[in-house]
């Protein structure tokens, strides 16, 4: 009974208990205190703040990502129907159609014309002519000089020729 | 005022014990669910918000590239009437109808489209199995913004095109289209190569995790949710669909005149083993199956159906006799017209003895009594080994499913006598498949190597490419022997198979002739009819065999099977552009 009559009989609720020794309102905070609590909060906003900017990045970057899968899946898919659609339009049937349509037709196993025929024209063959010679003797032949030359060459030509040909009709004795 | 202190306090102790429990309720029960394994959560985070990526099934190229089969889907398209305002019903109604115009199957006018809008029904099925450029153009109005496809459901169900229709149907096979209940009726491959590389083919479904709204629409992402489906590979065989169609051609238009309840064409390669085209009439659309009354005519006869392959195992018993130098090439026999092995009397098929017969002779005039003598030199041992090593009574081991090994007694068999060596000489009572016989005439043409018979000649997928190489089982023949019986063949063809020659090219060949009993035994109640060349000799380029049974027109080899096998020859011969020898 004696402890009941120490404590201030108003209704305040147990924790809020401070005893005789309780600072006035105003002078509860120190300006430190203030400061330090501030900055913790800022600190702590600052934190949130980047989080919620990264975490709103990701997302983005989530649905980004997921648009772009989606766009891969459908354009897989499309690839695959434009496959069908090549290979329907490749199809030997309708080829077939479309070549008949134009006047085209299979030719027969024994059609003699289902091969082309190539005819080879004999061209003839054209007279060889002598390369005009561009040797230093081909030079003076050409020249007013060079027919001196060209003169002792024929007969050394017809000398050597003679020569040859004496050779083999009288050949050396064997033996 | 004391007491109202102490109530309150009291009031307070309890409400702050309640709180207390409370939180340690919830406290406790969210460290359960957080940390300890729930299996119906993970039924919810896996499988029940996840939606499966179909894997696109393999294509199936030939030789030259050309798609045989490929892989496209369908649309089906639903509508929840009662989440559509008036204004958007007759907007949509318009749209739609252009959309499904693109298909003339499925053609619906505004009047019609607005109608099926304005159903008095939860979900209403507007199409189903709409063809891709149906779905493709109503994606492009969700898309463009014209449609919003809250209140429409679309979805796809893969599915096969077939661009050339029932060519080599039999080869490819056929494939059974997923149902809506997928985990007890999943897509799967049936017959052939669509059965054989199903898992190949098949390829691995994706997942995607995700959050949706009642509708379904995704709402939020998981990024490790997404696992990409994994195509099946896509098989390049060595068939050429050029021959194939031919082939297909030459016999549609044989059997239209010879009316035989089944026919059969194969080609081979005799140098690498690939299959360039395989054939079978009856034949069927793998597309569209409805009008088939029975699954026989998905049996593919050239390597499941068994027959006695008759007179074209004569030049076999024949290269065996000259590779076991029995005989020799130049030896002729006297020709009764009768012999007696076991307990059969072995007649020529026109009951005449011939006197001096070459070897030549016997394979051209296919006497029975000539065969049966070379069947009793060689003897019982000799034979069924040499029939073994050209394959008979075991599968070819062709990469296409439901294939047949045959049946060939032997002498270890207790119901053999040597009746059944006599009577197989002649290539009776002994059963083979098509393919079988085709391969080992390829056996002669290869210069006496067997090789094995294939089909996929390539496979690709996401990892890489896979070729097959060609697989020589073993030398059956010497060179010379194969040189000499392919000589021999020629001979025999100019000799007496006039119709099965290509003029201006040297062709072996050799027909069968077999009189079938019916399902219930009784003898000679049908013809079946072959014949099994290749050329041009020598440096061979294909095999043909050809093979018609039952049929009505005609009653013997020379009016069917010796026609056709040129016909297809000839074409070869163009197509590879192999000049003539001129001989």
């Amino acid at each position: 009974m004696s402890k009941r009559s120490d404590r201030p009989e108003s209704i305040v609720p147990f924790y809020m208990y401070g005893g005789q020794n309780t600072p006035p309102a105003t002078s509860r905070f120190s300006v430190r205190s203030v400061l330090l609590w501030s900055a913790a909060l800022a600190l702590i906003g600052l934190v949130s703040w980047l989080y919620l900017l990264q975490a709103s990045q990701v997302a983005t970057y989530e649905y980004e990502i997921r648009t772009l899968q989606m766009n891969k899946e459908r354009l897989h898919r499309q690839n695959a129907i434009l496959n069908g659609q090549v290979a329907e339009m490749g199809s030997l049937e309708r080829i077939h159609f479309v070549a008949e349509a134009w006047g085209y037709s299979l030719p027969e196993a024994g059609d003699p014309n289902r091969h082309m025929t190539l005819t080879y024209v004999r061209v003839p063959t054209p007279a060889a002519v002598e390369a005009p010679s561009t040797s230093f003797v081909g030079a003076l032949e050409s020249s007013v000089k060079g027919r001196l030359i060209d003169r002792f060459s024929a007969q050394m030509r017809e000398w050597l020729n003679s020569a040859e040909t004496t050779d083999e009709a009288d050949p050396r004795p064997e033996g | 005022m004391d007491e109202n202190v102490a109530l309150q306090r009291k009031r307070i102790v309890v409400l702050a014990a309640v709180l207390a429990v409370a939180g340690l309720i919830l406290l406790v029960r969210l460290a359960s669910w957080q940390l300890l394994p729930h299996a119906e959560i993970d039924y919810y985070a896996g499988k029940g918000q996840a939606s499966s990526i179909s894997a696109t099934r393999g294509s199936i190229y030939d030789a030259t590239g050309h798609a045989l089969v490929a892989s496209s889907v369908y649309y089906t398209l639903g509508v929840s009437p009662k989440l559509l305002t008036n204004k958007n019903k007759q907007a949509y109604a318009v749209l739609l109808s252009e959309a499904f115009g693109r298909s003339p199957e499925h053609a619906v006018t505004p009047e019609a489209m607005f109608d099926l809008l304005s159903e008095d029904a939860t979900y209403v099925v507007l199409g189903k199995d709409l063809p891709a450029q149906v779905g493709q153009s109503i994606e492009e109005l969700e898309r463009t913004g014209q449609i919003v496809m809250d209140a429409f459901k679309m979805e796809l169900t893969p599915s096969r095109v077939y661009p050339d229709g029932g060519l080599a149907a039999h080869v490819l096979g056929w494939l059974r289209l997923q149902t809506h209940d997928e985990d007890t009726n999943p897509a799967a491959g049936f017959y052939g190569l669509e059965e054989r590389y199903d898992s190949e083919l098949r390829g691995v479904d994706g997942t995607w995790q995700r959050i949706s709204d009642k509708y379904g629409k995704p709402v939020l992402a998981q990024l490790e949710g997404y696992a990409p489906a994994r195509d099946g590979a896509d098989l390049t065989l060595t068939l050429d669909r050029n021959i194939q169609f031919e082939a297909e051609r030459i016999l549609r238009e044989s059997n239209s005149e010879f009316k035989a309840g089944s026919a059969t064409i194969v080609v081979l390669d005799p140098t690498s083993g690939a299959l360039l085209a395989m054939a079978n009439l009856p034949g069927f659309l793998p597309g569209d199956r409805s009008a088939d009354r029975t699954t026989e005519v998905y049996v593919n006869r050239a390597i499941s159906s068994l027959y006695d392959p008759g007179s074209v195992f004569t030049p076999l018993t024949l290269a065996l006799a000259l590779q076991t130098r029995v005989i020799r090439s130049t030896d002729s026999y006297d020709d009764r017209g009768e012999m007696a092995i076991g307990n059969r009397l072995i007649l020529n098929e026109d009951r005449d003895p011939h006197g001096q017969t070459s070897m030549t002779q016997l394979v051209a005039r296919s006497y029975n009594v000539g065969a049966a003598h070379l069947a009793v030199l060689l003897g019982p041992t000799r034979f069924y080994e040499g029939m073994r090593n050209f394959g008979f009574g075991s599968k070819t081991e062709i990469d296409l499913q439901h294939e047949a090994a045959g049946i060939m007694w032997v002498p270890t068999d207790s119901g053999w006598n040597m009746s059944y060596l006599g009577m197989n000489a002649l290539g009776e009572w002994i059963s083979a498949t098509p393919l079988q016989v085709a391969t080992a005439y390829a056996a002669i043409a290869n210069g006496g190597v067997l090789m094995r018979p294939y089909v996929v000649a390539r496979m690709s997928d996401e990892t890489g490419v896979t070729d097959t190489r060609p697989i020589a089982i073993r030398r059956v023949l010497s060179t010379e022997v194969a040189d000499e019986v392919s000589n021999m063949l020629v001979e025999a063809v100019n000799m007496g198979m006039e119709d099965a020659m290509v003029g201006g090219y040297r062709l072996a060949g050799k027909f069968g002739t077999v009189s079938m009993p019916d399902r219930e035994g009784t003898p000679n109640q049908y013809n079946m009819v072959s014949y099994v060349g290749y050329g041009p000799v020598p440096n061979p380029r294909f095999v043909i065999l050809v093979k018609f049974e039952q049929p009505q027109e005609i009653m013997w080899e020379r009016q069917s099977a010796e026609p056709v096998f040129a016909r297809m020859a000839e074409y070869l011969l163009d197509y590879y552009g192999i000049p003539p020898t001129g001989q």
